[in-house]
């Protein structure tokens, strides 16, 4: 980056070089496009992220910008920091696959107040559901139905309305059930990275009975 | 309700000091049960499995929301916990081994692991719900995104290209009159669901109207592809958007064709020609 700052010409990079993995159809148009001067990386980082409708992975930023991928990685690092640092309202969160710029949570009263409608609601068995189909998938309904003690039909069917869940297929057991796990859109919801940012499961083998109850209260 | 058996209830220890519950609180016989368990104060792999079937007893028998549909699941818990209690009251040898169920488990056991195993779930659940929730705790600027056809048209044409137009409209007026021969044309839903998706396979996004002309072909076959998508959507395998009245309807897959396995939607398909 540094070497280019002080150049006047820009050195055009022909477009055949950019990321041919993560083509980006808002850069189409201008395919001669020089990335950003350095002391504008970061707000051109932010800038793309606050345009952008959804999630935005780091392979989209680079090919937008002009930049290497790993660029654009450290941009975003500093961009996390300089949001945190500068007391702004915004917070860069990873989701899933990218990234995505989303109010602080500190704010959520007014927030919620001037976006107006019913907050998202998730009843408990819906988180249980959800819990159960997040940890177990792929899973069949018999499955969850047996670990809450109760048909989880309708809850499924919701949380598949929702787009929190979906059918992954078919398990081999007899009469060939169908399975289900969960989508993209739960990982945006919660605001994880992937399933591995789930809450750990305690063990059942690893509950020792010397262990405490493992009700606390 | 009222035909629990009254002499495994002979001591229903009364509560007074417990708030009412009403059962209709409480989703399914387990998380009862593990209500009831926690009130003792007693851990789950240690059940004392007499005063728990009496309290769940004494618990359904108060119960007067108890709705028919869910009373199985409830009553086949109680028998659960009264067979449980009449193995602990019949003597036996302190060292006579427990006789195990049909799947080698001391029943007892096998409740207590049932009941540990969703209290865990139970647990992650809680601590889901806690999480920064989107819409709830933190926002995102909301999704506006533009479609493509809402773009104005290029109203530039030159003098040849309206002259190509025109003759093309001449050519389409002289020719021959068509030919109504009527051909039986043999669809199968499954393969042309996956048809569509394998379209939908390298793009993020397509216009449905596009989709059609791709799929070109007969009427029949039009609607065909139109069911197509429609059966994808009602299966969540993809998302179908219009964000403007009579705007463009665009297509959004959410899987990949080699994703999924299609016979999910032959076998309901089968089960649903009744509705149609």
């Amino acid at each position: 980056m540094s070497e280019q700052d002080d150049d006047k010409v820009i050195p055009l990079r022909p477009p055949g070089l950019r990321d041919a993995a993560a083509p980006t159809p808002e850069t189409e148009d201008a395919p001669d496009q020089a990335p950003p001067p350095s002391e504008l990386l970061i707000p051109a980082v932010e800038a793309c992220l606050f345009a952008s409708p959804g999630v935005v992975t780091t392979a989209q930023l680079a090919a937008a910008l002009r930049v290497s991928e790993e660029l654009a990685g450290v941009a975003l690092d500093a961009l996390r920091e300089r949001l945190v640092r500068t007391g702004s309202g915004l917070r860069l969160a990873p989701v899933g696959q990218g990234w995505q710029l989303r109010t602080d949570a500190r704010l959520a009263p007014w927030v919620a107040a001037i976006r107006g409608g019913k907050p998202f609601r998730l009843s408990r068995p819906a988180l249980e559901t959800l819990a159960i189909v997040a940890f177990r998938q792929p899973v069949t309904k018999g499955a969850v139905d047996d670990i809450r003690g109760v048909d989880s039909g309708g809850v499924l069917r919701m949380l598949l309305d929702r787009g929190l869940v979906r059918m992954l297929g078919r398990s081999d057991e007899p009469g060939r059930p169908l399975t289900w796990g969960t989508t993209p859109a739960f990982l945006e919801l919660f605001g994880m990275r992937s399933l591995a940012d789930l809450p750990t499961l305690k063990d059942l083998r690893q509950l020792q009975p010397d262990d405490p109850p493992p009700f606390g209260e | 309700m009222h035909a629990h058996p009254v002499a495994l209830t002979a001591a229903p220890a009364p509560r007074p000091a417990e708030p009412p519950v009403r059962i209709g609180v409480y989703d399914g016989p387990l998380e009862l049960l593990l209500f009831l368990v926690r009130r003792e104060g007693v851990d789950v792999r240690d059940i004392p499995v007499a005063r728990i079937c009496d309290a769940y007893l004494a618990f359904l028998g108060d119960a007067d929301d108890l709705d028919v549909d869910r009373a199985g699941d409830y009553l086949l818990m109680a028998a659960t916990l009264c067979q449980l209690k009449a193995r602990e009251l019949i003597p036996r040898a302190p060292d006579a081994p427990v006789d195990p169920d049909e799947d080698g488990l001391d029943p007892k056991e096998a409740l207590a692991r049932r009941l540990a195993e969703y209290e865990r779930y139970r647990a992650a659940a809680e601590e889901m719900g806690a999480r920064e929730r989107l819409d709830r705790d933190v926002f995102a600027r909301p999704v506006a995104p533009t479609t493509p056809e809402e773009q104005p048209i290029d109203p530039v044409v030159d003098a040849f290209g309206l002259l190509r137009t025109f003759y093309g409209v001449l050519e389409r007026a002289q020719a021959p009159p068509p030919v109504h021969a009527v051909q039986l044309e043999r669809f199968s839903l499954l393969e042309t669901v996956r048809g569509v998706l394998r379209a939908l396979d390298d793009v993020p996004e397509m216009l449905l109207s596009e989709l059609m002309r791709a799929g070109g072909g007969s009427r029949a076959r039009r609607i065909f592809t139109f069911l197509g998508v429609l059966e994808l959507a009602r299966h969540q395998f993809l998302d179908i958007v219009q964000t403007v009245h009579l705007g463009a309807v665009r297509l959004l897959p959410r899987v990949r064709s080699d994703e999924v396995d299609l016979r999910i939607l032959t076998a309901q398909d089968e089960a649903g020609e009744e509705e149609a």
